[in-house]
């Protein structure tokens, strides 16, 4: 019970957290800090939230059905049929 | 034993990749509710397959030096300072990429839900209820340009608390690192069955 607690509050905190770091909200507001100059000794690890953004846009997936479709209109990876 | 529990809680690049196509076909050919509902279990999916991975990120100094940077930004007075000497013009009520998503997430989720978030930052870095209030607005009004100069402070807020508690969450997850390698496992196996 401990353990499905703890990773439904991953899920929790994943899902608002990526969906903050695909806004541009977000941009504005890294924007807001940097010039204020409250992030002081952040701004070196800017990087990490680039990395943390990237993964965001990756695993905040809205897929809208932007897989192209194949003849059969399936998404296809299936095994290799001439592998026997 | 199921047998699920019996394999060396490994999911091969071609099982996900399987898993994957899997949901896409079936989010493809179901209706608006199923697709929401399909999207959730996928996003847990894909969590027990990148948990690992973003606690040893979070857990590096780079990220922890950042959150500290993060939470100490909350009571400098620079913050107040920047954000009234930022060029608000043509930000305000403007709305950027992104944001329907993420005005739709926070304001469907539960009061207690956000209250528990915020307890990740001292009681006076709490506050949040005027950026609920616009966001509230925002889904209502279908006009999702909800931060501004005014908004901005308790948005620094949230997302300072949902960042700690993203790092918190993870290090409790580490701690069931097996269970949740045996729940990744056993979704491959139940997404294979039911999606296709």
């Amino acid at each position: 019970m401990e353990a499905e607690n703890a990773f439904n509050n991953l899920v929790v905190y994943t899902r608002i957290l990526t969906s903050m770091l695909a806004s541009g909200s977000l941009e504005v507001h890294l924007n807001v800090l940097r010039e204020s100059g409250a992030l002081g000794n952040i701004l070196p690890h800017f990087e990490a939230i680039s990395t943390y953004k990237s993964e965001a846009v990756a695993l905040n997936i809205d897929f809208k059905c932007s897989v192209s479709d194949s003849e059969d209109g399936y998404a296809s990876v299936g095994e290799d049929e001439s592998s026997g | 034993m199921p047998h699920w529990m019996t394999r060396e809680n490994r999911v091969s690049f071609e099982e996900h990749v399987k898993t994957l196509a899997s949901y896409l076909n079936h989010y493809k050919s179901s209706s608006r509710a199923e697709q929401v509902s399909s999207s959730q279990s996928f996003f847990s999916y894909l969590l027990t397959a990148c948990w690992e991975k973003m606690h040893n990120r979070i857990s590096a100094w780079s990220a922890v030096g950042l959150i500290f940077g993060l939470r100490s930004s909350l009571s400098s007075p620079l913050l107040e300072t920047g954000i009234r000497r930022f060029s608000w013009d043509g930000v305000n009520e403007q709305q950027h990429t992104g944001d329907r998503t993420l005005a739709l997430e926070i304001n469907s989720a539960r009061q207690t839900i956000m209250a528990s978030i915020m307890k990740n930052n001292i009681s006076q870095f709490r506050r949040i209820e005027n950026l609920l209030a616009a966001i509230k607005t925002a889904v209502k009004e279908q006009k999702y340009g909800f931060y501004n100069q005014s908004t901005a402070r308790e948005f620094h807020n949230l997302f300072t608390a949902t960042f700690t508690g993203f790092a918190k969450a993870l290090a409790l997850v580490g701690k069931f690192r097996n269970k949740v390698r045996a729940v990744h496992v056993f979704m491959v196996m139940t997404f294979d069955t039911l999606l296709r």
